[in-house]
């Protein structure tokens, strides 16, 4: 019944693609050949059906192409009409037997010869752009997605501006107070809504069953730390967009001034290294939630420290240069972090 | 002077209690292969 | 991961383990022994060859162990960041027992460093907890650390949970100077409130009664250390043959 409601809902709005995976599951034979009906009425003449199965008289009788796949290659590719089953019968055995498993893992995948051998300049190039195609592509997803439910966004403002009216009736600062104090909440609620925020970036994708697609996508993974960072990035940009303003009126603080955006600029963006990072360390940890802010808060200590004291100095005394070493220790943890996330993003997401 | 004496005692006590831990470790998992080892050589497959 | 044809039957595994963790083995027993002779000749320049200090007096003896145990602690860490990048690299469980066992260990010293700074700034300072460099950035050594040892538990999988501890232990390490450099800048700005009592200085025998500190407590080091990967060593086997028995 499951099968049969799965389909009804692939066959729906008339796909261009069709994917179908194992379809013959859980079905009688008279099922299976009323979805054949089915499949031939429509999507098997006018779109492109992919099928995966192991059934290989199903796959001849439906297909026009019969390819088979072995350790994510593809060791065979007929016409179904050159083969008749007992050939495919054949040539199924003979690549997934022992000789041809050795034969495959010694040499380089055919298939996979998009990565030219020689890192020649036009290689390089065309490498660089499949690379930023990528990324943009999975940036695009996520901020259409984000955009059309507003949830992250709209989480993490309410959450940031919540915690700064905690923080006033915690702490109780008179005027004098304000810009130091002032800072360091600033700052504190930054990093709370921001890993409220940082969290999905991964671990949203797992919890819409996502994750394991984007894995599989041969994507280069630094285009999709890369993506996700990016993602982050715009994300907490937004709050401060919000946050920014609503904390100066509130506090009668001068923030719209040249070291303090360049202070949310900066410090937002190393957030969002360390937290993006550590969104994908934590995707698929049972207690994820406790996990992301126990790594992220004491790896985060020299961005608290560089923001709120580069935002103190600046509010307290505006004009003055007593920021900028805070703001090149801020790049400096930016760019050696990100550095480092890149090389080993690749090792978070194998699975 | 009784401060040295706390220093010293909690780190000579912390040390030694961790190595009880890992005393108690050992012998557990220890434990855990010979029974397994015998239900290995038991039920062998 | 499926081995066809070479599962090594449960028995052999067993035996493997069981007899290379109780041979002592000569060299482990000279180790141990030099340990332990070592710290006691440390102990006793400790108290008994080290003359008082000038200023803090006796309460000052407990500088050589505060020290040593932090110069452990931060080896321990440069371990385990030596562990992850090997386990990174070769994939072998050697580097991720030496990376495990050495950021244990390593709480387990920084933690004392903390417990006996908090005893020594009593009585010299006044107060139980004092926010300087060394001290605040050993605190956040431990959460890094601690979160590391978390992370290793939260995972339930062997070669994931090396992974992204490796990830983790290499992103810590890298992070600690840039957070020594941010917390002493910090204290530049916000000077501490109440004047520090430094000490009056080093005479010749405090300085070797703080070498053989050091060197006890290496040794100690070392020695947790191999016990540790004995350990992590008996617990992969038994992992691997709790695996094959449900293979």
């Amino acid at each position: 019944m499951q099968q049969r409601l799965a389909l009804a809902r692939a066959l729906l709005h008339s796909p261009t693609v069709l994917l179908l995976d194992e379809p013959d599951t859980g079905l009688d034979l008279e099922s299976i050949s009323e979805l054949e009906a089915l499949l031939r009425a429509g999507p098997l003449n006018e779109n492109t059906v992919v099928m995966a199965t192991h059934d290989l008289e199903l796959g001849l009788r439906w297909a026009d192409q019969v390819a088979i796949l072995h350790h994510g290659t593809f060791v065979f590719q007929a016409s179904a009409r050159d083969l008749t089953l007992e050939t495919l019968k054949q040539a199924y055995q003979k690549v997934t037997g022992e000789a041809a498993r050795a034969v495959t893992r010694a040499r380089p995948p055919a298939s996979r010869s998009t990565e030219a051998p020689v890192a020649s300049p036009a290689s390089r190039v065309a490498r660089a752009g499949l690379f930023l195609t990528q990324g943009i592509a999975i940036l695009r997803k996520d901020l259409v997605q984000e955009l059309r439910t507003r949830e992250a966004v709209t989480g993490t403002i309410i959450f940031a501006l919540l915690a700064l009216l905690v923080f006033q009736f915690a702490f109780a600062p008179n005027p004098e107070m304000a810009p130091a104090w002032g800072a360091g909440a600033l700052w504190a609620s930054f990093i709370f809504g921001g890993m409220l925020g940082f969290g999905r970036a991964f671990a949203g994708e797992r919890d819409k069953g996502t994750l394991e697609g984007l894995l599989l996508a041969p994507f280069d993974r630094s285009a999709l730390y890369l993506a996700k960072l990016a993602a982050n990035y715009c994300l907490m940009l937004a709050l401060a967009v919000v946050a920014l303003p609503v904390f100066g009126a509130m506090f009668n603080l001068p923030v719209f001034q040249p070291a303090v955006l360049a202070t949310v600029a900066l410090g937002t963006f190393a957030l969002a290294v360390v937290g993006t990072l550590f969104s994908a360390v934590t995707a698929n940890v049972r207690t994820r939630e406790l996990m992301l802010p126990t790594l992220l808060l004491p790896l985060a200590v020299p961005v608290v420290i560089s923001a709120s004291s580069a935002t103190a100095d600046a509010l307290g005394s505006p004009g003055s240069l007593n920021s900028l070493p805070w703001l090149g220790l801020l790049a400096a943890f930016s760019g050696i972090i990100f550095a480092v996330a890149l090389v080993l993003f690749e090792h978070i997401v194998e699975e | 002077m009784g401060y040295l004496f706390a220093a010293y005692a909690v780190v000579w006590v912390g040390l030694f209690a961790y190595l009880f831990l890992l005393g108690s470790e050992v012998r557990g998992l220890r434990r855990q292969i010979e029974e397994l080892t015998r239900a290995g050589d038991e039920h062998p497959h | 991961m499926q081995h066809s044809g070479d599962v090594a039957p449960s028995s052999q595994l067993g035996q493997a383990a069981v007899s290379s963790g109780s041979r002592p083995g000569t060299w482990t027993l000279l180790a141990s022994a030099f340990t332990f002779a070592i710290m006691l000749v440390a102990l006793y320049a400790t108290f008994l060859y080290a003359p008082a200090e000038a200023v803090q007096g006796n309460v000052f003896r407990i500088f050589y162990v505060h020290l040593s145990l932090a110069w452990l602690a931060y080896l321990a860490f440069v371990v385990v960041f030596v562990g992850s990048v090997g386990y990174l690299w070769r994939q072998t469980r050697g580097w991720d027992h030496l990376a495990k066992a050495s950021a244990e260990i390593g709480v387990l010293f920084t933690t004392l460093v903390l417990v006996t700074g908090s005893i020594w700034a009593r009585p010299v300072w006044g107060v139980w907890w004092t926010w300087d460099a060394r001290l605040t950035t050993s605190l956040v050594l431990w959460f890094i650390y601690v979160g590391y040892l978390m992370l290793r538990g939260a995972i339930g999988d062997r070669e994931r949970a090396a992974r992204a501890a490796a990830v983790v232990g290499v992103l810590g390490f890298v992070d600690v100077p840039i957070s020594f450099l941010s917390v002493f800048w910090w204290r530049t700005v916000h000077p501490p409130a109440t004047t520090v009592a430094e000490s009056g200085g080093l005479t010749p025998e405090m300085r070797i009664t703080l070498l053989l500190m050091l060197v006890a407590f290496t040794a100690l080091y070392v020695f947790l250390l191999r016990f540790k990967m004995v350990l992590e060593g008996l617990r992969d086997s038994v992992w691997d043959m709790e695996r094959d028995r449900t293979s």
